[in-house]
């Protein structure tokens, strides 16, 4: 699997992708972006272009919440998923897989 | 990979290329592309700065990790510009969030604007006069709505009197608009009627019985739209009969009994505004004070004084002045002033032309107060022999503290009710 998905096979799968990545702890940005490409050893490249009014979006649904932070001394912005992106995150995992397993069955040669 | 059209434009690629170094980004090249986002998306400073700040970092630090992985700074740079997008991709991508922020901050506006709007309404009609639970000045209501806002305050005054609770209970009813149709119909059916259709209990009483007003009377009458308590009384007058209101029931008594005060009915009226208003006109149309003399007092000598007639004009006091403040200086015979006095009331129609012969004390006016005048009005023009102190009855009048307690008949109470209610109107 070393091609890179299409737009329409990543198309509605990214927020499920974006909130996975920050289920467990906040991060920012960049490192949201290169998590995304370890996770998916390479296929998923997400552009910075896409990536941050993505971001954008999903804290305006208030899904994940932001905070800057300077302690590093570089200015930051980290964004962390709140409850409603838990539940959010929750809900897409569960319909991800029994859609994963519908069209499993349905493909040749893999059900 | 060609650079996208808009770094092509502003000419970002070479500039950043040649001042890129050790991962440091020009900041006015960026500044430039940042503008160029902005002027897209329309964005305000603070909103320009918090998207700049985090896209220089991601820049930043993407061209640092090219140039550790070995790549040189202006290949880095170039390709970290590539990786980024060119702005108008960007700035499309980021018009749909902006759009809901500024949806949501629509909605919100419109939401606070709406619940403002109710809440100023709400707050209208809380202290709007009809509504108020807190009441306001009655003078005030009289001014804004006429008199009949002030006999409604009357009329609520006089409910809020727990005395005469069950009394007012039975007036209000009392003033329902209906129809009669008895023809020859027993007094007995008229007492059914009132009790079964207006909860009212009608009790005949002694005097009543004793004047051949009995269940049994046939009683005839026949009319529309008339006041309930008005129709009663016409119908007990021919009986040679009215009614008073005690202690929630109608008591049927015989008009001879009138005068008898063991059947007057007690009310107390509010003419607080009423008397301002009296006191108002005077002073506007200078009644106390212009008119011709009306009032006159006459003394031998001081302390004894005696009114002779009274009205809205001057006061004339005749008698032994103590200091010579007098036309005249010659000290006035008893017998003189006598004589003055018979002349005075004798012509008492035309006191602008009196001449006196002895010497005359004018003495200040004493004003005839509101309170009197309304006290007077009332003997003078309802049941004028039913007052004690005017008359040869034995009713009562007075007012205290601006309330009007009336000890009466209930067909004079009424009656002064009424006029007091016009008076309010005709005053406005």
């Amino acid at each position: 699997m070393t091609d890179q998905f299409t737009k329409d096979l990543m198309r509605g799968s990214l927020d499920l992708m974006v909130l996975s990545v920050l289920a467990t702890e906040s991060q920012y940005g960049y490192l949201i972006q290169k998590k995304l490409n370890l996770a998916t050893g390479g296929t998923v490249k997400l552009p910075a272009g896409t990536l941050y009014p993505l971001l954008h979006r999903l804290e305006s649904k208030r899904l994940i919440r932001s905070r800057w932070d300077s302690s590093s001394g570089r200015r930051r912005k980290w964004y962390s998923i709140t409850a409603a992106g838990k539940k959010r995150l929750d809900k897409q995992t569960t319909q991800w897989k029994q859609y994963v397993d519908c069209v499993t069955q349905l493909l040749p040669g893999i059900g | 990979m060609p650079l996208p059209s808009a770094y092509e434009n502003n000419g970002v690629p070479s500039r950043i290329r040649r001042e890129f170094g050790e991962a440091r980004m020009n900041q006015d090249e960026f500044e430039t592309y940042l503008g160029l986002i902005s002027r897209l998306l329309r964005l305000n400073r603070s909103q320009r700065d918090s998207i700049g700040d985090e896209l220089r970092d991601h820049m930043e630090l993407r061209v640092a990790e090219l140039i550790n992985s070995g790549a040189e700074p202006h290949q880095a740079t170039r390709q970290a510009l590539e990786e980024f997008g060119d702005a108008a991709s960007f700035a499309k991508q980021f018009e749909s969030v902006l759009l809901v922020y500024r949806r949501r901050w629509m909605m919100r506006f419109m939401t606070f604007s709406i619940a403002g709007t109710f809440l100023v309404g709400l707050f209208i009609f809380s202290i709007w006069p009809d509504n108020a639970r807190f009441g306001s000045p009655s003078a005030s209501i009289a001014q804004d709505s006429g008199g009949d806002q002030e006999a409604k305050s009357q009329q609520q005054s006089l409910a809020s009197s727990a005395a005469d609770g069950p009394e007012n209970k039975v007036r209000n009813t009392l003033e329902k608009v209906v129809s009669f149709d008895f023809d020859d119909e027993s007094f007995a059916e008229i007492m059914k009627v009132m009790r079964g259709d207006y909860g009212i209990n009608v009790i005949l009483d002694h005097s009543a019985r004793d004047d051949s007003l009995s269940e049994d009377e046939p009683v005839t009458l026949q009319c529309e739209d008339i006041r309930l308590g008005a129709g009663l009384e016409l119908m007990l007058a021919g009986k040679n009969a009215t009614f008073m209101i005690r202690g929630g029931n109608i008591v049927v008594y015989s008009l001879d009994e009138l005068d008898n005060s063991n059947y007057f009915d007690r009310r107390i009226i509010n003419v607080r505004s009423l008397l301002e208003k009296i006191e108002k006109f005077e002073k506007l149309s200078g009644l106390n004070n212009k008119q011709p003399g009306i009032q006159i007092l006459v003394g031998s000598s001081a302390g004894h004084v005696k009114r002779v007639n009274r009205g809205g004009g001057g006061v004339f006091q005749i008698g032994v002045p103590k200091s010579p403040t007098t036309a005249q200086n010659n000290k006035p015979s008893q017998n003189q002033n006598d004589a003055a006095v018979k002349k005075l009331t004798s012509g008492a129609s035309d006191t602008n032309s009196i001449v006196l012969s002895g010497p005359v004390h004018v003495a200040p006016m004493k004003e005839i107060t509101a309170e009197q005048r309304l006290v007077d009005l009332v003997q003078q023009s309802i049941a004028a022999d039913s007052w004690a102190d005017t008359g040869s009855g034995n009713a009562t009048i007075m007012i205290v503290g601006g309330l009007l307690v009336v000890n009466n008949s209930r067909s004079a109470n009424d009656q002064i009710q009424d006029l007091v209610n016009g008076l309010h109107r005709m005053m406005q």
